[in-house]
Protein backbone atom coordinates (compact mmCIF):
# COMPACT_ATOMS: atom_id res chain seq x y z
CA UNK A 1 0.00 0.00 0.00
CA UNK A 2 1.19 3.51 -0.78
CA UNK A 3 1.44 6.09 1.99
CA UNK A 4 -1.65 7.85 0.57
CA UNK A 5 -3.75 4.69 0.44
CA UNK A 6 -2.70 3.91 3.97
CA UNK A 7 -3.67 7.41 5.12
CA UNK A 8 -7.04 7.14 3.38
CA UNK A 9 -7.69 3.76 5.02
CA UNK A 10 -6.66 5.21 8.40
CA UNK A 11 -9.05 8.15 8.05
CA UNK A 12 -11.98 6.02 6.79
CA UNK A 13 -11.61 2.95 8.98
CA UNK A 14 -9.58 3.77 12.09
CA UNK A 15 -10.45 7.34 13.09
CA UNK A 16 -14.21 6.64 13.32
CA UNK A 17 -13.35 4.12 16.08
CA UNK A 18 -11.98 6.84 18.34
CA UNK A 19 -14.96 6.66 20.69
CA UNK A 20 -14.66 2.87 21.00
CA UNK A 21 -10.91 3.07 21.60
CA UNK A 22 -11.32 5.82 24.17
CA UNK A 23 -13.95 3.86 26.11
CA UNK A 24 -11.74 0.78 26.08
CA UNK A 25 -8.69 2.69 27.33
CA UNK A 26 -10.65 4.46 30.07
CA UNK A 27 -12.10 1.19 31.26
CA UNK A 28 -8.72 -0.49 31.49
CA UNK A 29 -6.30 2.23 32.52
CA UNK A 30 -6.48 4.14 35.77
CA UNK A 31 -4.49 7.21 34.92
CA UNK A 32 -6.86 9.45 32.96
CA UNK A 33 -4.05 11.86 32.11
CA UNK A 34 -2.34 9.22 30.00
CA UNK A 35 -5.33 8.35 27.81
CA UNK A 36 -4.45 10.81 25.03
CA UNK A 37 -0.87 9.49 24.85
CA UNK A 38 -2.07 5.89 24.80
CA UNK A 39 -4.48 6.73 21.99
CA UNK A 40 -1.70 8.39 19.99
CA UNK A 41 0.57 5.37 20.57
CA UNK A 42 -2.18 2.97 19.43
CA UNK A 43 -2.71 5.05 16.26
CA UNK A 44 1.01 5.06 15.46
CA UNK A 45 1.28 1.28 16.01
CA UNK A 46 -1.82 0.61 13.91
CA UNK A 47 -0.53 2.83 11.10
CA UNK A 48 2.89 1.18 11.05
CA UNK A 49 1.41 -2.28 11.52
CA UNK A 50 -0.80 -1.92 8.45
CA UNK A 51 1.91 -0.77 6.07
CA UNK A 52 2.05 -4.34 4.69
CA UNK A 53 -1.69 -4.77 4.22
CA UNK A 54 -5.02 -3.95 5.75
CA UNK A 55 -6.50 -6.20 8.43
CA UNK A 56 -9.98 -7.59 7.75
CA UNK A 57 -11.47 -5.80 10.71
CA UNK A 58 -10.04 -2.44 11.63
CA UNK A 59 -11.94 -2.54 14.92
CA UNK A 60 -10.53 -5.90 16.09
CA UNK A 61 -7.06 -4.78 15.06
CA UNK A 62 -7.28 -1.43 16.88
CA UNK A 63 -8.53 -3.04 20.08
CA UNK A 64 -5.97 -5.85 20.08
CA UNK A 65 -3.25 -3.24 19.47
CA UNK A 66 -4.59 -1.28 22.44
CA UNK A 67 -4.62 -4.41 24.58
CA UNK A 68 -1.00 -5.26 23.73
CA UNK A 69 0.04 -1.72 24.46
CA UNK A 70 -1.58 -1.78 27.90
CA UNK A 71 0.12 -5.10 28.68
CA UNK A 72 3.49 -3.66 27.56
CA UNK A 73 2.94 -0.60 29.69
CA UNK A 74 2.00 -2.60 32.75
CA UNK A 75 5.07 -4.81 32.36
CA UNK A 76 7.37 -1.86 31.90
CA UNK A 77 6.00 0.10 34.80
CA UNK A 78 8.48 0.61 37.64
CA UNK A 79 5.89 0.27 40.35
CA UNK A 80 3.20 -2.16 39.46
CA UNK A 81 -0.15 -1.87 41.07
CA UNK A 82 -1.08 -5.43 41.98
CA UNK A 83 -4.58 -4.77 40.69
CA UNK A 84 -3.21 -3.95 37.26
CA UNK A 85 -2.14 -7.54 36.82
CA UNK A 86 -5.35 -8.83 38.27
CA UNK A 87 -7.07 -6.80 35.56
CA UNK A 88 -5.02 -8.22 32.70
CA UNK A 89 -7.49 -11.03 32.19
CA UNK A 90 -10.26 -8.51 31.87
CA UNK A 91 -8.51 -6.73 29.03
CA UNK A 92 -10.41 -8.64 26.40
CA UNK A 93 -12.71 -6.21 24.65
CA UNK A 94 -16.32 -6.45 25.79
CA UNK A 95 -19.11 -7.41 23.47
CA UNK A 96 -20.22 -3.80 23.48
CA UNK A 97 -16.82 -2.71 22.16
CA UNK A 98 -16.75 -5.36 19.47
CA UNK A 99 -20.21 -4.76 18.10
CA UNK A 100 -19.97 -2.79 14.88
CA UNK A 101 -20.17 0.93 15.44
CA UNK A 102 -23.41 2.30 14.10
CA UNK A 103 -22.65 4.61 11.26
CA UNK A 104 -23.63 8.13 12.17
CA UNK A 105 -26.37 9.50 10.02
CA UNK A 106 -25.50 12.83 8.47
CA UNK A 107 -28.07 14.50 10.62
CA UNK A 108 -26.65 13.30 13.92
CA UNK A 109 -23.19 14.16 12.58
CA UNK A 110 -24.41 17.72 12.19
CA UNK A 111 -25.79 17.69 15.71
CA UNK A 112 -22.51 16.30 17.01
CA UNK A 113 -20.55 19.05 15.28
CA UNK A 114 -22.92 21.66 16.61
CA UNK A 115 -22.46 20.45 20.17
CA UNK A 116 -18.70 20.32 19.66
CA UNK A 117 -18.84 23.93 18.52
CA UNK A 118 -20.63 24.86 21.75
CA UNK A 119 -17.65 23.56 23.72
CA UNK A 120 -15.16 25.97 22.14
CA UNK A 121 -14.01 29.14 23.94
CA UNK A 122 -16.01 32.19 22.79
CA UNK A 123 -13.49 33.86 20.49
CA UNK A 124 -12.26 30.63 18.98
CA UNK A 125 -15.86 29.59 18.41
CA UNK A 126 -16.63 32.83 16.60
CA UNK A 127 -13.66 32.31 14.27
CA UNK A 128 -14.63 28.70 13.54
CA UNK A 129 -18.27 29.65 12.95
CA UNK A 130 -17.43 32.42 10.50
CA UNK A 131 -14.94 30.15 8.74
CA UNK A 132 -17.06 26.99 8.59
CA UNK A 133 -20.71 28.02 8.90
CA UNK A 134 -20.53 31.28 6.93
CA UNK A 135 -17.76 29.94 4.71
CA UNK A 136 -15.59 33.09 4.96
CA UNK A 137 -11.86 32.87 4.21
CA UNK A 138 -9.42 33.59 7.06
CA UNK A 139 -8.79 37.04 5.56
CA UNK A 140 -12.54 37.80 5.53
CA UNK A 141 -12.88 36.53 9.10
CA UNK A 142 -10.12 38.91 10.20
CA UNK A 143 -11.86 41.83 8.49
CA UNK A 144 -15.26 40.93 9.96
CA UNK A 145 -13.94 40.59 13.52
CA UNK A 146 -11.49 43.48 13.26
CA UNK A 147 -8.48 41.37 14.28
CA UNK A 148 -5.23 40.52 12.46
CA UNK A 149 -4.94 37.56 10.08
CA UNK A 150 -2.20 36.13 12.29
CA UNK A 151 -4.61 36.10 15.22
CA UNK A 152 -7.21 34.32 13.08
CA UNK A 153 -4.64 31.70 12.06
CA UNK A 154 -3.73 31.17 15.72
CA UNK A 155 -7.40 30.80 16.68
CA UNK A 156 -7.94 28.31 13.85
CA UNK A 157 -5.00 26.22 15.05
CA UNK A 158 -6.53 26.29 18.54
CA UNK A 159 -9.95 25.53 17.06
CA UNK A 160 -8.66 22.51 15.14
CA UNK A 161 -7.40 20.90 18.36
CA UNK A 162 -10.41 21.90 20.44
CA UNK A 163 -12.78 20.60 17.78
CA UNK A 164 -11.06 17.21 17.59
CA UNK A 165 -11.26 16.95 21.36
CA UNK A 166 -14.88 18.08 21.50
CA UNK A 167 -15.90 15.69 18.71
CA UNK A 168 -14.29 12.88 20.63
CA UNK A 169 -16.06 13.90 23.85
CA UNK A 170 -19.47 14.38 22.23
CA UNK A 171 -18.98 11.10 20.37
CA UNK A 172 -18.51 9.31 23.65
CA UNK A 173 -22.05 10.04 24.74
CA UNK A 174 -23.76 12.14 27.35
CA UNK A 175 -21.61 11.57 30.41
CA UNK A 176 -18.33 12.48 28.78
CA UNK A 177 -19.91 15.47 27.13
CA UNK A 178 -21.23 16.73 30.45
CA UNK A 179 -17.74 16.27 31.90
CA UNK A 180 -16.22 18.23 29.02
CA UNK A 181 -18.75 21.00 29.61
CA UNK A 182 -17.94 21.08 33.31
CA UNK A 183 -14.25 21.32 32.45
CA UNK A 184 -14.98 24.17 30.12
CA UNK A 185 -17.01 26.01 32.75
CA UNK A 186 -14.14 25.63 35.17
CA UNK A 187 -11.83 26.97 32.48
CA UNK A 188 -14.07 29.99 32.00
CA UNK A 189 -14.04 31.01 35.64
CA UNK A 190 -10.24 30.89 35.77
CA UNK A 191 -9.70 32.91 32.60
CA UNK B 1 -1.23 14.48 27.92
CA UNK B 2 2.58 14.37 27.70
CA UNK B 3 4.45 17.48 26.62
CA UNK B 4 5.73 15.56 23.60
CA UNK B 5 2.23 14.86 22.29
CA UNK B 6 1.14 18.41 23.12
CA UNK B 7 3.92 19.82 20.95
CA UNK B 8 3.22 17.39 18.07
CA UNK B 9 -0.46 18.36 18.11
CA UNK B 10 0.38 22.06 18.26
CA UNK B 11 2.67 21.67 15.25
CA UNK B 12 0.07 19.65 13.30
CA UNK B 13 -2.67 22.17 14.08
CA UNK B 14 -0.30 24.97 13.04
CA UNK B 15 0.15 23.34 9.63
CA UNK B 16 -3.59 22.91 9.18
CA UNK B 17 -4.28 26.53 10.14
CA UNK B 18 -1.56 27.84 7.83
CA UNK B 19 -2.86 25.81 4.89
CA UNK B 20 -6.42 26.84 5.69
CA UNK B 21 -5.30 30.50 5.54
CA UNK B 22 -3.54 30.06 2.20
CA UNK B 23 -6.55 28.32 0.60
CA UNK B 24 -5.87 27.51 -3.04
CA UNK B 25 -2.70 29.64 -3.01
CA UNK B 26 -0.79 27.07 -0.92
CA UNK B 27 2.79 27.21 -2.20
CA UNK B 28 4.50 24.02 -3.35
CA UNK B 29 7.48 24.56 -1.06
CA UNK B 30 5.22 24.74 2.02
CA UNK B 31 3.52 21.53 0.89
CA UNK B 32 6.97 19.93 0.53
CA UNK B 33 7.91 21.09 4.02
CA UNK B 34 4.66 19.69 5.41
CA UNK B 35 5.27 16.34 3.71
CA UNK B 36 8.82 16.23 5.09
CA UNK B 37 7.44 16.79 8.60
CA UNK B 38 4.78 14.09 8.11
CA UNK B 39 7.36 11.63 6.83
CA UNK B 40 9.67 12.29 9.76
CA UNK B 41 7.61 10.17 12.18
CA UNK B 42 4.41 8.12 12.19
CA UNK B 43 3.52 9.99 15.38
CA UNK B 44 3.43 13.22 13.35
CA UNK B 45 1.34 11.67 10.62
CA UNK B 46 -1.37 10.09 12.77
CA UNK B 47 -1.74 13.26 14.88
CA UNK B 48 -2.05 15.32 11.71
CA UNK B 49 -4.55 12.93 10.07
CA UNK B 50 -6.76 13.02 13.15
CA UNK B 51 -6.83 16.83 13.39
CA UNK B 52 -7.14 17.33 9.64
CA UNK B 53 -10.13 14.99 9.61
CA UNK B 54 -11.82 16.94 12.44
CA UNK B 55 -11.28 20.21 10.54
CA UNK B 56 -12.69 18.69 7.33
CA UNK B 57 -15.70 17.28 9.16
CA UNK B 58 -16.45 20.82 10.29
CA UNK B 59 -17.19 21.70 6.63
CA UNK B 60 -20.60 20.14 7.18
CA UNK B 61 -21.46 23.02 9.48
CA UNK B 62 -22.24 24.96 6.31
CA UNK B 63 -25.66 23.33 6.50
CA UNK B 64 -26.45 25.51 9.50
CA UNK B 65 -26.15 28.68 7.49
CA UNK B 66 -29.53 30.10 6.43
CA UNK B 67 -31.19 27.17 8.16
CA UNK B 68 -32.84 28.47 11.31
CA UNK B 69 -31.10 25.85 13.40
CA UNK B 70 -32.35 22.67 11.72
CA UNK B 71 -31.04 20.59 14.60
CA UNK B 72 -31.51 22.74 17.64
CA UNK B 73 -30.16 20.98 20.69
CA UNK B 74 -32.60 22.83 22.93
CA UNK B 75 -36.28 21.85 23.00
CA UNK B 76 -38.31 24.65 21.50
CA UNK B 77 -40.99 26.21 23.69
CA UNK B 78 -44.48 24.78 23.25
CA UNK B 79 -46.16 26.46 20.32
CA UNK B 80 -49.23 28.57 21.07
CA UNK B 81 -51.72 26.21 19.47
CA UNK B 82 -50.65 23.33 21.68
CA UNK B 83 -50.98 25.52 24.79
CA UNK B 84 -54.34 26.66 23.50
CA UNK B 85 -55.33 23.11 22.89
CA UNK B 86 -54.58 22.09 26.43
CA UNK B 87 -56.47 25.09 27.79
CA UNK B 88 -59.51 24.47 25.67
CA UNK B 89 -59.54 20.81 26.62
CA UNK B 90 -60.86 17.66 25.01
CA UNK B 91 -64.25 19.02 24.03
CA UNK B 92 -62.71 21.02 21.24
CA UNK B 93 -59.98 18.55 20.40
CA UNK B 94 -61.16 18.45 16.81
CA UNK B 95 -60.74 22.15 16.51
CA UNK B 96 -57.32 21.90 18.10
CA UNK B 97 -56.36 19.34 15.50
CA UNK B 98 -57.47 21.69 12.77
CA UNK B 99 -55.32 24.42 14.29
CA UNK B 100 -52.46 21.98 14.43
CA UNK B 101 -52.79 21.05 10.77
CA UNK B 102 -52.89 24.69 9.77
CA UNK B 103 -49.92 25.50 11.95
CA UNK B 104 -47.87 22.70 10.46
CA UNK B 105 -48.57 23.97 6.97
CA UNK B 106 -47.54 27.48 7.92
CA UNK B 107 -44.56 26.61 10.08
CA UNK B 108 -42.99 23.62 8.37
CA UNK B 109 -41.57 25.38 5.30
CA UNK B 110 -39.67 27.72 7.62
CA UNK B 111 -37.95 24.91 9.48
CA UNK B 112 -34.88 23.39 7.90
CA UNK B 113 -35.23 25.58 4.85
CA UNK B 114 -31.87 25.62 3.13
CA UNK B 115 -31.44 27.69 -0.01
CA UNK B 116 -27.76 28.06 -0.79
CA UNK B 117 -25.14 28.58 -3.45
CA UNK B 118 -21.80 26.80 -3.36
CA UNK B 119 -18.74 27.15 -5.57
CA UNK B 120 -15.25 25.65 -5.58
CA UNK B 121 -12.13 27.06 -7.24
CA UNK B 122 -9.95 25.01 -9.58
CA UNK B 123 -8.21 22.27 -7.58
CA UNK B 124 -10.55 22.65 -4.58
CA UNK B 125 -12.97 20.14 -3.08
CA UNK B 126 -15.69 20.91 -0.58
CA UNK B 127 -18.07 18.85 1.54
CA UNK B 128 -21.56 20.27 2.06
CA UNK B 129 -24.27 18.97 4.38
CA UNK B 130 -27.89 19.79 3.58
CA UNK B 131 -30.61 20.31 6.17
CA UNK B 132 -32.30 17.00 5.20
CA UNK B 133 -29.20 15.02 6.15
CA UNK B 134 -27.94 14.58 2.57
CA UNK B 135 -24.27 15.16 1.86
CA UNK B 136 -22.71 16.58 -1.28
CA UNK B 137 -19.05 16.71 -2.22
CA UNK B 138 -18.12 19.31 -4.83
CA UNK B 139 -15.21 18.55 -7.13
CA UNK B 140 -12.90 21.08 -8.79
CA UNK B 141 -14.37 24.23 -10.42
CA UNK B 142 -17.98 23.39 -9.55
CA UNK B 143 -21.03 25.61 -9.01
CA UNK B 144 -24.37 24.50 -7.63
CA UNK B 145 -27.45 25.85 -5.87
CA UNK B 146 -29.58 23.95 -3.36
CA UNK B 147 -33.13 24.43 -2.12
CA UNK B 148 -34.40 22.09 0.57
CA UNK B 149 -37.84 22.72 1.99
CA UNK B 150 -40.39 20.61 3.84
CA UNK B 151 -42.01 19.80 0.49
CA UNK B 152 -39.15 19.23 -1.91
CA UNK B 153 -35.41 18.85 -2.28
CA UNK B 154 -33.77 20.38 -5.34
CA UNK B 155 -30.27 21.07 -6.59
CA UNK B 156 -29.17 22.93 -9.72
CA UNK B 157 -25.76 21.79 -10.98
CA UNK B 158 -24.58 24.82 -12.94
CA UNK B 159 -21.12 23.52 -13.80
CA UNK B 160 -18.62 20.88 -12.78
CA UNK B 161 -18.97 17.64 -10.84
CA UNK B 162 -20.44 16.54 -7.52
CA UNK B 163 -20.96 13.35 -5.54
CA UNK B 164 -24.38 12.99 -3.91
CA UNK B 165 -25.04 10.94 -0.79
CA UNK B 166 -28.79 11.41 -0.45
CA UNK B 167 -30.71 10.78 2.78
CA UNK B 168 -33.69 8.53 2.13
CA UNK B 169 -37.05 10.31 2.22
CA UNK B 170 -39.80 8.76 0.13
CA UNK B 171 -42.12 11.73 0.68
CA UNK B 172 -39.64 14.22 -0.79
CA UNK B 173 -37.92 13.03 -3.97
CA UNK B 174 -34.51 14.62 -4.46
CA UNK B 175 -34.26 16.32 -7.86
CA UNK B 176 -31.06 17.51 -9.51
CA UNK B 177 -31.35 19.84 -12.52
CA UNK B 178 -28.39 20.02 -14.90
CA UNK B 179 -29.16 22.15 -17.92
CA UNK B 180 -32.01 20.39 -19.69
CA UNK B 181 -31.56 17.10 -17.84
CA UNK B 182 -33.15 16.16 -14.54
CA UNK B 183 -32.07 13.37 -12.22
CA UNK B 184 -34.56 12.14 -9.61
CA UNK B 185 -33.75 9.92 -6.61
CA UNK B 186 -35.26 8.89 -3.29
CA UNK B 187 -32.14 7.92 -1.35
CA UNK B 188 -28.88 6.82 -2.95
CA UNK B 189 -25.24 7.57 -3.75
CA UNK B 190 -24.22 8.76 -7.19
CA UNK B 191 -22.06 11.29 -9.00
CA UNK B 192 -22.84 13.79 -11.74
CA UNK B 193 -20.39 15.46 -14.08
CA UNK B 194 -21.72 18.26 -16.24
CA UNK B 195 -19.84 19.05 -19.45
CA UNK B 196 -21.85 21.86 -21.02
CA UNK B 197 -25.15 20.25 -22.02
CA UNK B 198 -23.85 16.71 -21.62
CA UNK B 199 -24.29 14.98 -18.26
CA UNK B 200 -22.37 11.94 -17.01
CA UNK B 201 -24.00 9.90 -14.23
CA UNK B 202 -22.39 7.11 -12.18
CA UNK B 203 -24.43 5.21 -9.59
CA UNK B 204 -22.70 3.77 -6.55
CA UNK B 205 -25.81 2.64 -4.62
CA UNK B 206 -29.58 2.64 -5.02
CA UNK B 207 -31.67 3.73 -8.03
CA UNK B 208 -31.52 6.91 -10.05
CA UNK B 209 -33.91 8.14 -12.73
CA UNK B 210 -32.41 10.24 -15.52
CA UNK B 211 -34.67 12.25 -17.78
CA UNK B 212 -33.29 14.10 -20.78
CA UNK B 213 -35.48 16.80 -22.23
CA UNK B 214 -37.08 14.92 -25.13
CA UNK B 215 -36.74 11.28 -24.19
CA UNK B 216 -38.32 8.73 -21.92
CA UNK B 217 -36.79 8.51 -18.45
CA UNK B 218 -34.06 5.89 -17.93
CA UNK B 219 -33.66 4.14 -14.58
CA UNK B 220 -30.10 3.38 -13.49
CA UNK B 221 -29.09 0.97 -10.74
CA UNK B 222 -25.85 0.24 -8.90
CA UNK B 223 -22.72 0.30 -11.10
CA UNK B 224 -24.61 1.80 -14.04
CA UNK B 225 -23.19 4.83 -15.77
CA UNK B 226 -24.99 6.99 -18.28
CA UNK B 227 -24.28 9.83 -20.64
CA UNK B 228 -27.33 12.07 -21.07
CA UNK B 229 -27.54 14.53 -23.95
CA UNK B 230 -30.36 16.75 -25.10
CA UNK B 231 -32.20 14.00 -26.97
CA UNK B 232 -31.00 10.69 -25.58
CA UNK B 233 -29.63 8.81 -22.57
CA UNK B 234 -26.98 6.16 -23.18
CA UNK B 235 -26.70 3.66 -20.31
CA UNK B 236 -23.78 1.26 -19.85
CA UNK B 237 -22.97 -1.26 -17.13
CA UNK B 238 -19.60 -1.01 -15.39
CA UNK B 239 -17.77 -3.08 -12.82
CA UNK B 240 -17.78 -1.72 -9.27
CA UNK B 241 -14.07 -1.10 -9.74
CA UNK B 242 -14.64 1.16 -12.72
CA UNK B 243 -17.31 3.16 -10.89
CA UNK B 244 -15.03 3.52 -7.86
CA UNK B 245 -12.18 4.63 -10.12
CA UNK B 246 -14.45 7.31 -11.56
CA UNK B 247 -15.07 8.50 -7.97
CA UNK B 248 -11.37 8.57 -7.01
CA UNK B 249 -11.48 12.38 -7.04
CA UNK B 250 -13.25 12.17 -3.67
CA UNK B 251 -9.77 11.31 -2.31
CA UNK B 252 -8.05 13.84 -4.57
CA UNK B 253 -6.80 11.10 -6.91
CA UNK B 254 -6.98 10.44 -10.62
CA UNK B 255 -7.14 6.76 -11.58
CA UNK B 256 -6.22 5.93 -15.19
CA UNK B 257 -6.67 2.51 -16.72
CA UNK B 258 -5.04 2.55 -20.16
CA UNK B 259 -6.31 5.96 -21.25
CA UNK B 260 -4.46 8.03 -23.84
CA UNK B 261 -2.04 10.67 -22.60
CA UNK B 262 -4.27 13.27 -24.29
CA UNK B 263 -7.22 12.16 -22.11
CA UNK B 264 -5.05 12.00 -18.96
CA UNK B 265 -3.80 15.53 -19.62
CA UNK B 266 -7.33 16.87 -20.03
CA UNK B 267 -8.26 15.26 -16.68
CA UNK B 268 -5.28 16.91 -14.94
CA UNK B 269 -6.20 20.23 -16.53
CA UNK B 270 -9.55 20.24 -14.72
CA UNK B 271 -7.70 20.47 -11.40
CA UNK B 272 -4.72 22.73 -12.07
CA UNK B 273 -4.17 26.30 -13.19
CA UNK B 274 -0.91 25.25 -14.86
CA UNK B 275 -2.08 23.36 -17.95
CA UNK B 276 -0.51 20.21 -19.40
CA UNK B 277 0.00 20.62 -23.15
CA UNK B 278 0.82 17.56 -25.27
CA UNK B 279 2.48 18.99 -28.37
CA UNK B 280 2.46 16.08 -30.83
CA UNK B 281 0.15 13.24 -31.84
CA UNK B 282 2.69 10.49 -31.13
CA UNK B 283 2.95 11.52 -27.48
CA UNK B 284 -0.81 12.08 -27.19
CA UNK B 285 -1.47 8.43 -28.14
CA UNK B 286 0.70 6.90 -25.40
CA UNK B 287 -1.37 4.71 -23.03
CA UNK B 288 -1.32 5.70 -19.34
CA UNK B 289 -2.27 3.66 -16.27
CA UNK B 290 -1.95 4.28 -12.54
CA UNK B 291 -3.05 6.42 -9.61
CA UNK B 292 -1.94 10.05 -9.40
CA UNK B 293 -2.47 13.11 -7.21
CA UNK B 294 -4.91 15.34 -9.09
CA UNK B 295 -3.19 18.48 -7.84
CA UNK B 296 0.31 17.45 -8.83
CA UNK B 297 0.62 17.67 -12.61
CA UNK B 298 4.35 18.40 -12.37
CA UNK B 299 5.05 15.08 -10.63
CA UNK B 300 3.04 13.37 -13.39
CA UNK B 301 5.13 15.15 -16.04
CA UNK B 302 8.34 14.05 -14.30
CA UNK B 303 7.08 10.46 -14.48
CA UNK B 304 6.42 10.87 -18.21
CA UNK B 305 9.98 12.01 -18.64
CA UNK B 306 11.42 9.17 -16.52
CA UNK B 307 9.11 6.43 -17.82
CA UNK B 308 8.60 7.31 -21.48
CA UNK B 309 11.60 9.54 -22.20
CA UNK B 310 9.31 12.42 -23.14
CA UNK B 311 10.61 16.00 -23.15
CA UNK B 312 9.09 18.19 -20.43
CA UNK B 313 9.32 21.99 -20.33
CA UNK B 314 7.78 23.76 -17.34
CA UNK B 315 6.94 27.47 -17.58
CA UNK B 316 4.81 29.79 -15.48
CA UNK B 317 1.63 29.03 -17.43
CA UNK B 318 1.99 25.48 -18.74
CA UNK B 319 3.83 22.17 -18.77
CA UNK B 320 4.73 21.23 -22.36
CA UNK B 321 5.21 17.53 -23.06
CA UNK B 322 6.61 16.32 -26.38
CA UNK B 323 8.17 13.24 -27.99
CA UNK B 324 11.94 13.19 -27.84
CA UNK B 325 12.14 13.21 -31.66
CA UNK B 326 9.76 16.15 -32.05
CA UNK B 327 11.78 19.34 -31.85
Amino acid sequence: MTQDELSAWFVDQVLPLEGVLERYLRRNWRDGDEIADLRQEVYARVFDGCAQGQPDSAQAFVLSTARNLLIDRARRAQIVDIETFADMDALAPTIDELSPERHLAARSELRLLQRALELLPARCREVVELRKVEGLSQREVAARMGISEDTVEKQVSKGVRALALALQATGLGGAAWAAAQALQRRGRTTQ
Amino acid sequence: MSSELTSIEARAAGWIAERDRAGSAWPAERQAALEAWLNAATAHRVAWLRLDQAWRRADRLRALQAAPSPVSSRPSPRPWWQQQRRAIGGALAGLGLLALVLAVQVVAPLRGNDAQSYATARGQREAVALADGSRLTLNTATKLRTAVTAKQREVWLEQGEAFFDIAHDASRPFVVHAGRQTVTVLGTKFSLLREGERLRVAVLEGRVQVQAEQSRPAVLVRDDTAVAEASNVLVSRQTSQQVNAALSWLQGKLVFDQVSLAEAASQFNRYNRKQLVITDAAAARIGIGGVFDANNAEAFARLLHAGFGLQVQVSEEEIRVSSASAS
